[in-house]
């Protein structure tokens, strides 16, 4: 739910800003690690944004991917572990934000 | 009438950052050092923090801030004990956000140690930098012997991990060697039996913390 509230404070500051009437679509990135579940977040945007000028906006969600990276011989890795065969660290990168993209407005 | 394309591109926890780099300038500036204890419901947070309060707090200034959805029962157990201490509230939210923190940090411009004790849970207190020096995180053995695989980002996001209530292992069937191997495929954290109601590992924790007092300038980012 917090999510959602702070991505419809966002919504709505940028509509108003732009002398919106109605926002007809919201276009969000989420980093795959923060785990947030879609489905949740749009029922929870759907929610809150009842009675604004968001209410009927269509919610686009993208994922963005983390990168797991050798710190040792640099090579990008899929699985989970905090070692690589090499016996680097992996380090992560990325894969936490949740970034307002753009926004549809009818004015 | 028409339809506009608004690029915007707004990291939209960017607000709490800004604000937990404040909190962070804040107690380097009065040379406090913060630990967030986050965990589980029932985990042993708030006795972690009342033996480290006992331990400590005639040698060293001590204030808490306790995080919960409501009541003030933890507040009650630790200002008892003599210390400056604040409750936090946090209604339907399930983490304490760096706005709160920054709310009440300036009651706490005269302590040495500042521990937060995070509302109960192992999922959103995760993205939420508070401006702490470290975050440990709490889980028991009652909780499961696969709590930790269930929770992999706070455990990644970890300086230190503690496993509470060993003696009680047996009784719920759960393999701590298990949980700690797990913990140890997550993080690199360093990783801590405890038993508090029996005293096992409150030493190695009390030396944990005396450790981070020692070090100056552990800033690190959310």
């Amino acid at each position: 739910m917090s999510y959602a509230e702070l991505l419809l404070e966002q919504v709505l500051n940028f509509a108003r800003e732009n002398m919106a009437k109605e926002v007809k679509e919201v276009e969000v990135e989420i980093g795959e690690l923060l785990l947030l579940n879609q489905k949740q977040l749009e029922f929870c945007f759907s929610v809150i944004a009842r009675d604004t000028i968001a209410e009927s906006a269509r919610l686009k969600i993208l994922t963005s991917k983390a990168k797991r990276i050798c710190a040792g011989c640099g090579m990008e890795l899929n699985s989970d572990g905090v070692f690589c065969k090499c016996g680097g660290e992996v380090r992560i990168e990325g894969g936490k934000d949740f970034i307002l993209r753009k926004i549809i407005i009818e004015v | 009438m028409h339809l506009i394309d608004l690029k915007v591109e707004a990291d939209l926890l960017l607000k709490n950052k800004e604000i937990a780099r404040k909190n962070r300038e804040f107690f380097e500036k009065n040379g406090i050092k913060v630990v967030n204890i986050m965990g589980a419901i029932g985990s042993g947070k708030t006795t972690l923090i009342e033996g480290t309060v006992k331990a400590l707090k005639n040698s060293l200034r001590i204030g808490a801030i306790l995080g919960d959805v409501a009541g003030d029962s933890d507040f009650q157990r630790i200002s008892k004990l003599g210390i400056k201490a604040v409750m936090i509230n946090t209604g339907k939210e399930c983490h304490l956000d760096a706005n709160l923190i920054y709310q009440e940090v300036s009651k706490f411009h005269d302590v040495d140690l500042l521990l937060i004790e995070n509302v109960g849970n192992l999922i959103c207190p995760t993205d939420f930098y508070l401006g702490e020096d470290l975050r440990v995180v709490m889980v028991s053995v009652t909780e499961g012997e696969d709590v930790i695989e269930k929770h992999p980002e706070i455990f990644r996001i970890a300086d230190l991990i503690i496993i509470n209530k060993i003696s009680l292992a047996d009784a719920v069937g759960v393999n701590v060697d298990r949980m700690e191997s797990c913990a140890s495929r997550l993080s690199r954290a360093r990783i801590l039996r405890m038993d508090l109601k029996e005293k096992v590992g409150l030493e190695e924790w009390l030396e944990f913390i005396r450790g981070v007092l020692n070090v100056s300038g552990n800033s690190r980012e959310g």
